[in-house]
């Protein structure tokens, strides 16, 4: 028994540990050699041991235009969760409201961002403001579909009990419906927080003075394709730290979904 | 007293249209247990649902102790048991049991402690503070039962509370239920399509046809009340389960 649990423990911490990070260093490992022999330059394809390097030596202007990206992020973000909360709920309870809007919420996910960014900065001006829109425009819609389906989820003979039991409607919101859909919630969430950094990234490039998509673009005009690669990193290190950040919360909210696992 | 006259119910339009009900009439007395046994599908749940007010009767009428309520008024005369148990995995035991409580505006200290009062005769001490995930099937139909007990309305509408169960817990729930009706009293109305399970329960079955839906006979259960948990055991009550049995069978046409 105890040797099966131990065998089986070894196995699940191989799994997740030891799988991912030896895929990553064979990868890495590759590509050293190849850039070692193929003596290509390092504008065209810089190795990972130039990266590495480089981005420790310039970790402070990295860092600088980290922060700016990230309260761009937090702030995006968050404004992004509570509309599409709120619309979330709007479009449950007004058919009429759903009817209408739909289509265009669908539409929203369909615009090319890069090409509009340049306009919202012509609207709005240089501050943060399209920032916040264009990371809106990345990550509201998940959010506001998966809460939605969620909340319409709810099944005939569960509203029938609530109604016999004398529910308002806002109790069934309260007592049953919000708290079925907070698994659809925190999928949405899920997939908005991967894109969230990205929403950031593109706001910048359509004109900012400062954050990573500047550098990346500084960066690149520079020629300094060993800066790209590690700025590249550092937003998809940010961009899994929220992931993990919505991942956290998601079993503070919803112990129960864990819980039943695990029996 | 619950007075069911000539209602008729219909659902969808045009071809789609599907007669559901056709004239149906039965009467429970105040503190009567009555049964409504018939082939699935045959309007059953609907009737009850036409009771509890969920939804409008087509034509007919349904009078509660001498007046006749609108679907939105019945909702709130009727304590309503649904087939499945319906326990919210983000509540615990208890905060289920106590929602209806809530619901009514009972602050929920108050709600808590009222059904924790009840947990031990419901068979479920010790149990309060799990998840429902954690009950056994019994279990978890004992407590929606006690959530719509808890309610305090004198007529309970029972919809196949234990068509969901083995038949061993189904058994041992139906004991359960005939010997805690002894103690907390009240009028009933229980569908199910067990003729095992009427007899069990109640004083009087309703034979309802395959759709659309009619009452085709009413048989009187005169076994002795109060019920022990064997009472569908006996000779007399194993004559009435082959008659009902006869009855629904020969109404599914066979």
């Amino acid at each position: 028994m105890r040797r099966i649990n131990s065998v089986s423990s070894w196995r699940r911490w191989f799994i997740d540990v030891v799988a991912p990070v030896s895929l990553t260093l064979i990868v890495l490992i590759g590509w050293q050699v190849y850039v070692w022999l193929s003596d290509i330059r390092p504008e065209v394809l810089p190795g990972p041991i130039r990266i590495v390097r480089e981005s420790v030596e310039s970790a402070g202007a990295i860092w600088a235009h980290a922060l700016v990206t990230m309260s761009e992020v937090g702030a995006g973000f968050a404004i992004s969760v509570i509309c599409a909360i709120a619309l979330g709920m709007l479009l449950d309870l007004s058919s009429p409201v759903r009817r209408a809007l739909y289509p265009l919420i669908v539409a929203s996910q369909t615009v090319p961002i890069p090409v509009v960014a340049p306009l919202m900065i012509v609207w709005f001006g240089f501050g943060i403001l399209p920032k916040i829109i264009v990371i809106g425009l990345f990550t509201f819609v998940p959010i506001v579909l998966g809460f939605a389906a969620g909340l319409a989820a709810t099944e005939r003979p569960t509203l029938n009990l609530m109604r016999t039991l004398g529910a308002s409607r806002w109790q069934l919101y309260r007592y049953v419906k919000i708290p079925a859909a907070l698994p659809d919630l925190f999928t949405g969430l899920r997939i908005a927080a991967i894109y969230a950094v990205l929403g950031a990234i593109f706001g910048e490039l359509a004109g900012a003075t400062d954050g990573l998509g500047i550098f990346l673009e500084q960066s690149r005009l520079s020629f300094r394709t060993d800066l790209v690669f590690g700025a590249i990193f550092v937003v998809a290190l940010l961009s899994y730290l929220l992931f993990l950040a919505v991942v956290l919360l998601e079993r503070r909210a919803i112990p129960w979904r864990f819980q039943r696992r695990e029996t | 007293m619950l007075s069911v006259e000539a209602v008729d119910k219909t659902y969808g339009s045009g071809d789609e249209q599907v007669e559901t009900l056709r004239a149906v009439s039965l009467t429970v007395q105040t503190g009567e247990f009555a049964a409504l046994v018939g082939p699935s599908g045959c309007g059953k749940t609907t009737l009850l649902n036409l009771i509890a007010g969920l939804d409008e009767v087509d034509a007919g009428r349904i009078i509660v102790d001498g007046d006749a309520p609108p679907a939105a008024e019945r909702l709130a005369r009727f304590g309503y048991m649904p087939q499945q148990d319906m326990l919210f995995p983000w509540r615990t035991v208890l905060e289920n049991v106590a929602l209806g409580l809530e619901i009514q505006g009972q602050r929920k200290s108050d709600a808590h402690a009222r059904a924790a009062e009840l947990f031990p005769q419901f068979g479920l001490g010790g149990f309060e503070h799990r998840r429902p995930h954690e009950l056994s099937g019994g279990m978890r139909q004992r407590a929606s039962f006690l959530r719509t007990y808890l309610l305090g309305r004198p007529f309970l509408l029972l919809d196949e509370p234990f068509g969901a169960l083995d038949a061993i817990t189904r058994g041992q729930l139906q004991a359960w239920l005939a010997e805690t009706w002894n103690r907390i009293g009240g009028s009933a109305l229980l569908v199910t399509h067990d003729p095992h399970e009427a007899v069990a329960l109640s004083d009087r079955v309703f034979v309802m046809s395959p759709r659309p839906g009619r009452i085709t006979r009413v048989l009187d259960v005169d076994l002795p009340r109060p019920r022990s948990a064997r009472a569908a055991e006996t000779e007399a009550a194993h004559q009435l389960i082959d008659a009902l049995r006869h009855e629904t069978e020969s109404s599914e046409g066979w």
